[in-house]
């Protein structure tokens, strides 16, 4: 990784990109719930172990395009798309793809932080038992590996028997997270991780997603412009279903192309 | 608490002391390079203006990113704020050296000068003052600052007696030469570069305070 | 000028009085009940001071209280009362319960020397004691100081006299009974099929058995011969003596020489008796123990076997069935079940699982059985499987609903959440959904068991009966008789109400079987309720 202070305050160019695969490419990918249309023709590649942040008005679909990514929508009846969503080279809808190890590979972070009724532990764990570990040992280094990497440790490590519902607002979204990089997944997607908390612990899980950019490519979708503006590497504006612009964030923010994204980015929308 | 991009806050101190420095030493150099009449030490002088023409780029990047991103509030802004006209002062005492470096060149084209009226002095109050208003910003020292404000009248003091030596022996004289006048030159440079010292201790000043002291008198 | 909106009161507070008014009336209702219960109930053990009644024609009667009521036929201006005394001596008197007009009623004297006998049969009675000869032959009389403590020590004896002979009669003879109609059964099959080596074999068998009967018979002779020693010689108030034999005597006592502390301890003996002892009379009288444990036994195996029908039947029509008209058609029909009449569901147990599953298992597997033993069924007749499966398809809807709901009601991040994290449906049922529902489908299983416990109706189609000579869980291999019929305390209520010989014994034993019951129901619920409790600490944040 580069040193400290040097680059990070040159103006990024696209250059920068080099020496980083695409990971993530999305192509023509149009979605539909039923017969309404979510989403239309959407076209971006997301590099490996950097941020990318889903921008937009409410029903813009950003939310959509970001559950398409590991297929949580295929939990909904009538849904369609066309087009294509490759990981790592390899199609998310090859037939071939078990869709369960799709999601071991791609974490989730929800808006509202969901742990199970289980002690902080047995969270943790949980998606490496559903992978089959079952040595203790294993176990319990993995747990205090992600928890570590969560920012949580320290907190909880004297309680990891207690019910992981007395945590806090912001711990639980840490241990979402923790949850959520367990098994070492590839990606981590984050669905408005922080509309629920408080700016100190939000402060908190955008300092981590700082520290997570190193080792897992990350994309976050927030209502807040000014979180994108904060942690991302490359932001994607959408509205109404169509991906408007697509570009490192300083250029959405310091100079955006589409006078569309000037007008969102300056509060003047609507 | 720390976050992640007030690591970008403290690069953009740094630069700025960078240019400080920078300037301080060009205005240093120049002034020797005029008493001894030394060339080599002009033409350096002259090279280095560019490099810190760069850092005011740069510098001024830095705020426009800073202020985009990452939504600066209390004395943060008015970092950004002073900053930028920090910067702009730098480069421009830059400049000021940079004039006096030209000017010393074609002195010495001419040959060596005897007689140097006020000017070693006002350059080294010139040098002391513009010490003084970058450690009042180093260092977040309001005495500091405002004593620049106070000191720079010794330089106009000075810039004017300059002046009145020079031109008050006129009339025919054939004394003024054409050295003289480009000593002049230098004595102006010499008061614009207290004048932007001053300029500086006053966004300090704002920094530090909160208050405006621009245009006072 | 104060305007109506101005007053303090809000509108519509009197429809809160309404609620309340309510409220206050059901429970009036069930405390009514309850008490009503108790009060009939409780007097069955409870042992007052035994009068001697002389009447204004010379006679007289000893008994005990046991109701008083307005005479029929007397205007209600001016009402008579009758009382009706349990004097006991049905071989004497015909009948425990005598009528007495109270007008008639001259004195009431409370001697000391009253007794009262509960006995093995004929039932009770109220005497004067005249004498008591021991078993080692002394005789006593009622005027000789030590005849309290004697009689204790003779019933005593008697006691264990009577349970030996019980250990002998029904246990030992019991079991070679037992082996000996299996042999029988084998020694006919063995004909049948011609196998001579066979049938020698189960006719020594049979001989052998013969012999220990015999063996068991003559003991058991010996031990009543030598109880026989022990009797106590009686007279009732009309002067008729009676000889009563100690055997026949369960329990002595002299209530109007008991303290308060003595008629307590006398209380709780009669009521551990109660609960622990087998009926006795026609079930007028004695325990109910079989008849608990009956009850007991079938709701559990009719909640061990609802649980996981339900459950499963919940899971796959909440998580696996596709949405659609069938599924709604599956829904409203599983809905529409709850609503069926116990006695229907009887009618489908007799129907389907006695005589088609029944019969089927039976032609399977207990062919030799039918062909050799008077064709008497296994499980092909009622019992203790059909019962508990006819209960719990009968209360299958409450736990297909209450676990519906409370899947429905784990919120949607958690099953996000699980999917997300990679894994399948399956895993994500059974590590997050099902422990996060466990309460609400507790719930639902506590209703099941209510609801089922309480049921008579079906219960006399597929497997009550009146007096079970055996116990559906006992001590002789395979221990759990799954093809027995038993006892159940609901059926008991209603046989003792309506199909009691003597229905004025069987009055009281009405009462507190009914107490019984409800007692028993209430602390299953206690029980499933407490569980409850426990599995919504560990998983605070769930819903129910």
């Amino acid at each position: 990784m580069n040193p400290p202070s040097a680059s990070r305050i040159k103006v990024r160019p696209s250059a920068e990109r080099e020496g980083r695969k695409d990971y993530i490419s999305i192509r023509d990918f149009g979605f539909w719930y039923g017969q309404k249309k979510a989403l239309d023709a959407i076209s971006l590649d997301i590099p490996e172990r950097q941020v990318v942040a889903f921008i937009g008005p409410s029903g813009c679909g950003k939310s959509t395009l970001l559950r398409n990514l590991n297929r949580m929508n295929d939990l909904v009846d009538g849904i369609r798309h066309e087009g294509d969503i490759t990981i790592n080279g390899r199609s998310i809808y090859d037939p071939g793809l078990e869709v369960i190890s799709l999601r071991r590979r791609v974490g989730m972070v929800f808006q509202k932080s969901n742990p199970f009724p289980k002690s902080i532990f047995e969270n943790v764990v949980y998606a490496l038992r559903v992978v089959g570990v079952r040595d203790r040992a294993v176990l319990e280094e993995a747990c205090e590996t992600s928890l570590r990497k969560a920012a949580l440790w320290d907190e909880v490590k004297d309680r990891l028997d207690d019910s992981a519902l007395g945590l806090s607002g912001g711990q639980m979204q840490r241990l979402c997270i923790a949850r959520a990089i367990a098994n070492r997944p590839e990606i981590l997607l984050m669905d408005e991780p922080c509309s629920a908390l408080d700016p100190i612990a939000t402060g908190k899980i955008e300092e981590l997603i700082h520290e997570l950019k190193d080792q897992f490519t990350i994309v976050i979708v927030t209502h807040s412009m000014q979180q994108a503006a904060r942690v991302s590497d490359r932001t994607a504006f959408f509205y109404l279903g169509k991906q408007i612009e697509y570009d490192t964030t300083e250029k959405i923010f310091m100079n955006p192309s589409q006078a569309q994204t000037e007008a969102y980015i300056s509060g003047r929308f609507g | 608490m720390q976050r992640f991009f007030h690591d970008e806050l403290r690069q953009l101190r740094d630069d700025l002391i960078l240019m400080g420095e920078r300037s301080l030493d060009m205005t240093r150099m120049v002034l020797r390079a005029v008493e001894a009449g030394d060339d080599s030490l002009a033409l350096q002088v002259r090279g280095m203006d560019d490099r810190v023409d760069e850092l005011e780029k740069r510098v001024d990047r830095e705020i426009m990113r800073y202020l985009t991103l990452f939504g600066p509030m209390g004395s943060d802004v008015r970092l950004l704020l002073a900053a930028r006209d920090i910067g702009h002062d730098l480069e421009r005492i830059a400049d000021e050296a940079s004039v006096i470096a030209k000017r010393s060149l074609v002195i010495s084209e001419r040959g060596p000068l005897k007689n140097f009226l006020h000017v070693p002095q006002e350059g080294v109050i010139a040098c002391e003052v513009l010490r003084l208003a970058l450690d009042s910003f180093i260092e977040g020292d309001l005495d500091k600052a405002r004593l620049v404000l106070k000191r720079d009248a010794e330089i106009d003091t000075l810039n004017r007696l300059n002046y009145e030596e020079l031109f008050g022996q006129s009339g025919d004289n054939a004394k003024v030469s054409a050295s003289h006048v480009e000593l002049i030159f230098i004595s102006k440079a010499l008061e614009r570069i207290g004048d932007h010292s001053k300029n500086i201790a006053e966004q300090v000043i704002f920094l530090l305070s909160g208050e405006d002291v621009r245009h006072a008198r | 000028m104060a305007t109506n909106s101005d007053s303090s009161t809000p509108r519509g507070e009197s429809w809160v009085w309404f609620t309340g008014l309510g409220l206050i009336i059901g429970l009036a209702m069930v405390v009514g009940l309850l008490s009503l219960v108790i009060v009939n109930g409780i007097t069955v053990f409870w042992a007052p001071p035994v009068p001697v009644v002389k009447m204004a024609d010379g006679q007289g009667i000893i008994g005990q209280l046991a109701q008083r009521r307005i005479r029929p036929g007397t205007p209600a201006s001016d009402p008579r009362y009758e009382r009706q005394y349990q004097v006991g001596l049905r071989e004497l008197n015909g009948n425990s319960y005598l009528w007495v007009d109270e007008a008639k009623i001259k004195a009431e004297e409370f001697p000391a020397d009253v007794l009262g006998l509960e006995r093995v049969e004929n039932g009770p009675a109220f005497v004067r004691p005249i004498t008591l000869k021991q078993s080692d032959g002394k005789v006593l009389s009622i005027t000789d100081a030590e005849f309290e403590t004697s009689l204790q020590s003779e019933v005593a004896a008697a006691r264990q006299i009577r349970e030996k002979l019980v250990e002998i009669n029904r246990h030992q003879v019991g079991e070679v009974n037992a082996d000996m109609e299996s042999a029988r059964i084998g020694l006919r099959r063995a004909v049948d099929l011609h196998q001579e080596a066979e049938a020698v074999t189960n006719r020594e068998i049979i001989a052998r058995l013969e012999a220990q009967y015999a063996i068991l018979q003559a003991e058991g002779r010996k031990v009543s011969e030598g109880g026989a020693v022990a009797t106590l010689g009686v007279q009732d108030a009309a002067g008729r003596s009676v000889t009563v034999p100690l055997t026949q005597v369960i329990r002595a006592w002299f209530p109007n020489r008991l303290d308060t502390p003595g008629r307590v301890q006398l209380f709780f003996s009669r009521l551990r008796e109660f609960i622990f002892d087998e009926p006795r009379e026609a079930n007028t009288e004695g325990g109910l123990m079989p008849a608990i444990f009956g009850t007991l036994v079938m709701t559990v195996f009719m909640s061990l076997m609802v649980t996981p029908f339900g459950v499963i039947t919940a899971i796959y029509l909440r998580e696996y069935a596709q949405q659609g008209a069938v599924l709604r058609i599956v829904r409203i029909s599983v809905n529409n079940l709850a609503g069926v009449p116990s006695i229907v569901f009887g009618v489908f147990g007799l129907g389907f699982f006695v005589y088609v599953l029944g019969g089927t298992i039976d032609q399977l597997f207990f062919a030799d059985q039918l062909k050799y033993n008077n064709n008497s069924p296994v499980f092909g007749t009622g019992g203790m499987l059909w019962c508990s499966l006819t209960l719990a398809l009968m209360t299958l809807p409450v736990v297909i609903v209450a676990t519906e709901e409370a899947l429905a009601a784990v919120p949607r991040g958690m099953r996000e959440a699980s999917l997300a994290t990679g894994a399948s449906k399956w895993q994500t049922i059974r590590d997050i959904l099902l422990p996060a529902s466990a309460p609400g489908i507790l719930t639902g299983v506590i209703l099941a068991m209510a609801r089922g416990a309480g049921e008579v109706a079906p219960l006399m189609l597929v497997g009550v009966v009146k007096l079970a000579p055996t116990l559906p869980l006992d001590g002789t291999a395979p221990f759990l008789h799954m093809d027995r019929k038993f006892m159940h305390l609901g059926f008991h209520v209603y046989d003792l109400g309506f199909q009691s010989p003597d229905s004025d014994a069987a009055r009281p034993m009405v009462f507190a079987t009914t107490l019984l019951l409800i007692v028993l129901v209430v602390c299953l619920n206690i029980g499933a309720i407490w569980i409850r409790n426990r599995l919504r600490a560990r998983f605070k944040g769930a819903s129910f």
